[in-house]
């Protein structure tokens, strides 16, 4: 039995050849970037999403900014001369025309 | 197993970096390599694995060899340390995955033809039952031919150790390839 047994496993067991691909595979498992088509490509996309995505977010919050800030003074004293032309003409009727006639 | 003459120069080469140093190397050890990696998994897809893995180990970790032991040795330690990892991480998978594939096998081929690799199977299957330890000891032996001392150095046991797991090996499979064998009473048992 051991006599068949070594002989069948040396037939059984015995070396093969390897594949034709595996340096390919290795290469490739070694230097993965080297075999990614457009690899650069994407970081500069992903670059330029970024720096869009910020530039927006800048001016967005530049405008805001200014919407928040007060009014200049003398759009603010126009607003207060309306407002006080219509409290007269509807408190006094008969001065409110003074009130922009004066000069008159 | 000693590291001697062009292959120094090439080991040195490849620890400089140069890649043809590399692509020798590749091709002086890539049947050892894959054969090990076959005959311990059973499956090619798998060996393609392994001693890609096994390759590697070998190119990223080639400056750290001191030349201590012997080349051929440093290199049958990293296929036997990538099959028995290989063999670990998949441990759970591979007893169905096998019977799958032996079932596909069988549906697949006309009964002659099942017939004929009977024996084949049987053996293949045989010692793909054995534990990692034993099979691979049997492997080193049969399929690269080594020495119970060389087998030693490989596994980093004594050759004791080796004579004792081949010699366990040697039982199991008998057990079960014993009703293969022609008996003189008549027939296969």
């Amino acid at each position: 039995m051991r006599d068949w047994l070594e002989l069948e496993l040396a037939h059984q067991l015995a070396p093969v050849r390897a594949p034709g691909d595996l340096w390919e595979r290795v290469e490739k498992a070694a230097d993965p970037a080297a075999h990614k088509p457009h690899g650069g490509a994407h970081v500069w996309r992903i670059a330029a999403i970024i720096v869009l995505m910020i530039a927006a977010g800048t001016l967005w919050y530049v405008a805001r900014g200014a919407e928040l800030q007060p009014l200049p003074r003398h759009l603010a004293a126009e607003q207060v001369r309306s407002r006080w032309i219509r409290q007269t003409a509807a408190e006094r009727p008969s001065q409110a025309c003074l009130a922009c006639h004066n000069n008159l | 197993m000693v590291l001697e003459g062009s292959e120094k120069e090439i080991v040195l080469a490849c620890q400089r970096g140069e890649r043809d140093a590399f692509r020798t190397l590749f091709e002086t050890y890539k049947d050892k390599v894959y054969s090990i990696a076959l005959r311990f998994s059973g499956d090619r897809a798998v060996a393609m694995d392994i001693a890609q893995d096994t390759f590697l180990k070998l190119f990223s970790s080639i400056r750290d060899f001191r030349g201590d032991a012997g080349f051929e040795t440093w290199v049958y330690r990293l296929v036997v340390n990538s099959c028995l990892d290989h063999r670990r991480r998949t441990r759970r998978l591979i007893p169905l995955a096998d019977e799958f594939l032996l079932t596909l096998r069988a549906s697949g081929d006309s009964l002659a033809e099942v017939l004929r690799s009977e024996v084949s199977d049987r053996v293949r299957s045989a010692v793909d039952r054995l534990s990692p330890d034993l099979r691979i000891a049997i492997i080193l032996r049969y399929t690269e031919g080594l020495a119970y001392e060389e087998i030693a150095e490989v596994l980093g046991c004594s050759p004791g150790t080796v004579a004792s797991r081949l010699n366990r090996a040697h039982k199991a499979l008998e057990r079960r390839l014993s009703h293969l064998v022609h008996h003189p009473g008549g027939g296969h048992a």
